[in-house]
């Protein structure tokens, strides 16, 4: 009777492994032949897998909006707000199929309760820790993906990084760095004091970011399920919407 | 304007003895549909507000969340006694975006588990963005109505939260328009009613004082001029008796009624016609309508004066 189900588990491990495999040959193709591919107006490839590029790229969580807004003059792409919605109902539907996925786009979790932070974008392969948010997290990463555009802009400037349309990049780099508090002027576009300047806001910031969020991973991976590690803890239900303890008709 | 959450509530206030308002209000769908129901024709009318004021707006909002709410973190941080580099901020539209009920009744939890730990001495965020409120007027239909504040803020020196609301009307010294400031009160009256009611249901003795934060835009950008500190005595007292004036209406309607929908019996139902409906309701002509040839169809002062008088007895 457990001959099946071997033969079975073989067959998962086989596809698991193929997958994996397929996604590495993705990445490389995507890696080498992805500019001239996009820029050029190419096939367009799906959502997952360009955010699951942009945030390998990051090498931290990013925001919808930013996201939105870099994927325009980066590779041409416009993508509606509700797309986000779908694009993680779909990515949690297809962690419960059959059809082990070797990396998931995923959420970040809030510190407290493990929440998820809807907007909030990471992979599955990334430490957990990365994936929390604390306090003063929302703050952290806003530098960081502010840092990200930045960089993404210098390299367009000098010519490293083929994009769809550089000046966009570039008034969205200056966007973030104004936003960030920094100084910006009509016309100029100093990445390096931009850059400079992040860095010293970030450092503020990070080492006491990094010690709440390591202490929140280690008690939410004790607490949540795998799937809630990457969706978030499930919701409480609101026994009585709207809870009005007695005596509140008399305040009125 | 709207019919649902603190728009109705403000409306009401403002026109309590209206019954046409209160079936408005009680009706599923938009006020368009309701004043398609009732005179069996499209309301062809201007309606809504200017998509430049949406926009305007909306850029205003974004302007002002952008960089972890840096502009608000920097002019409120004397009220919350905070440096701006140090005050916590949660953004409630990052964790679950969307105005379904569904989204609402998520950001609802939140605000709550927040406004417990603020309580209870935790860690809690300084400012919350687009926290989610509600008033109960329950039971009956619309038991409850949601307000969605721009901002809740801590208060240092009051120890709890504060609402606060970002306008981009354009503005020099912080100076409003009287029309458009009266209001922005009544909505943030409205809205210190709903935190009041959340912080009751956690047994707070010392409930939220009548106070809210305005934040216009100053006047060469769309970036937040200096807060400002509305006392809102009367506002909340006005909001009060829009609630009452609903519930009593509600009674009435669904006494009429007998289970069908509330715009079935708007012949029965007593309109308070007033000059400001024109600009703010699409009933309003229907209602003037109703006290053609009286003394009510020229205006609130002949009203105040000469009462229900016919028009027909001033002229004879």
């Amino acid at each position: 009777m457990n001959k099946p189900s071997t033969d079975l588990d073989q067959l998962r491990a086989v596809e698991a492994e193929l997958e994996r495999r397929l996604f590495e040959v993705r990445q490389q193709i995507s890696h080498s032949g992805r500019k001239t591919e996009q820029v050029s107006g190419g096939r367009r490839r799906p959502l997952r897998e360009v955010m699951l590029d942009l945030l390998a790229e990051a090498q931290v969580p990013l925001n919808s909006l930013l996201i939105a807004s870099i994927l325009r003059p980066l590779q041409g792409l416009s993508v509606a707000s509700t797309r986000f919605g779908t694009l993680s109902n779909d990515e949690a539907k297809s962690f419960g199929s059959s059809r082990a996925r070797p990396v998931y786009l995923c959420h970040c979790l809030n510190h407290d309760d493990g929440q998820a932070v809807k907007r909030f974008w990471a992979r599955s392969d990334w430490p957990i820790s990365r994936r929390i948010l604390g306090p003063m997290s929302g703050r952290v990463l806003f530098l960081q993906g502010a840092g990200w555009t930045i960089e993404l802009a210098r390299e367009a400037s000098l010519g490293e990084l083929p994009v769809a349309n550089g000046e966009t990049l570039n008034f969205v780099a200056a966007d973030q760095a104004r936003d960030a508090g920094l100084k910006v002027k009509r016309g100029e576009f100093p990445y390096d004091d931009w850059l400079e300047g992040l860095r010293d806001l970030l450092g503020r910031y990070s080492v006491e970011d990094e010690a709440v969020r390591a202490a929140a991973a280690a008690e939410l991976s004790n607490q949540l399920s795998e799937r809630e590690l990457l969706f978030g803890a499930r919701q409480p239900v609101v026994a009585s919407l709207p809870g009005t303890k007695a005596g509140w008709g008399e305040q009125l | 304007m709207s019919v649902k959450g603190s728009t109705a509530l403000v409306r009401l206030a403002g026109n309590p003895a209206c019954e046409i308002l209160g079936a408005m209000v009680m009706q599923e769908g938009s006020e368009r549909r309701f004043y398609e129901q009732v005179v069996g024709q499209p309301y062809d009318r201007e309606f809504g507000e200017r998509q430049s004021s949406k926009r305007r707006g909306a850029q205003f909002e974004r302007n002002a969340y952008a960089g972890d709410t840096r502009l608000p973190r920097e002019t409120l941080s004397p009220l919350i006694d905070v440096a701006p580099d140090d005050i916590r901020v949660r953004n409630l539209i990052d964790e679950y975006p969307g105005t379904k009920d569904d989204a609402r009744i998520a950001r609802l939890n939140i605000t709550r588990k927040i406004l417990q730990t603020s309580i209870g001495g935790g860690t809690f965020p300084h400012l919350i963005i687009q926290p989610q409120l509600l008033i109960p007027t329950s039971p009956g239909p619309r038991p409850y109505f949601f307000f969605a504040p721009d901002l809740l803020i801590w208060s240092a020196r009051h120890g709890c939260y504060l609402p606060g609301d970002l306008k981009s009307f354009i503005v020099r010294e912080n100076e409003v328009s009287k029309g458009d400031l009266a209001r922005v009160r009544l909505q943030l009256g409205a809205q210190v009613l709903a935190l009041r009611h959340e912080y009751h249901r956690l047994g707070l003795m010392a409930l939220p004082p009548a106070q809210g934060v305005l934040m216009f835009s100053k006047p060469n950008s769309l970036s937040p001029h200096a807060p400002r500190i509305e006392d809102l005595g009367g506002a909340v007292e006005a909001v009060h008796i829009g609630i009452d004036a609903f519930l009593r209406h509600r009674q009435r309607i669904d006494a009429l009624r007998a289970g069908a929908a509330p715009h079935t019996v708007v012949a029965d139902l007593d309109p308070n016609f007033q000059d400001a409906c024109l600009a703010s309701c699409v009933m309003a002509q229907w209602c003037r309508d109703r006290v053609a040839g009286r003394a009510a169809d020229l205006g609130d002062v002949a009203s105040e004066v000469l009462e229900d008088l016919p028009l027909d007895h001033l002229i004879g």
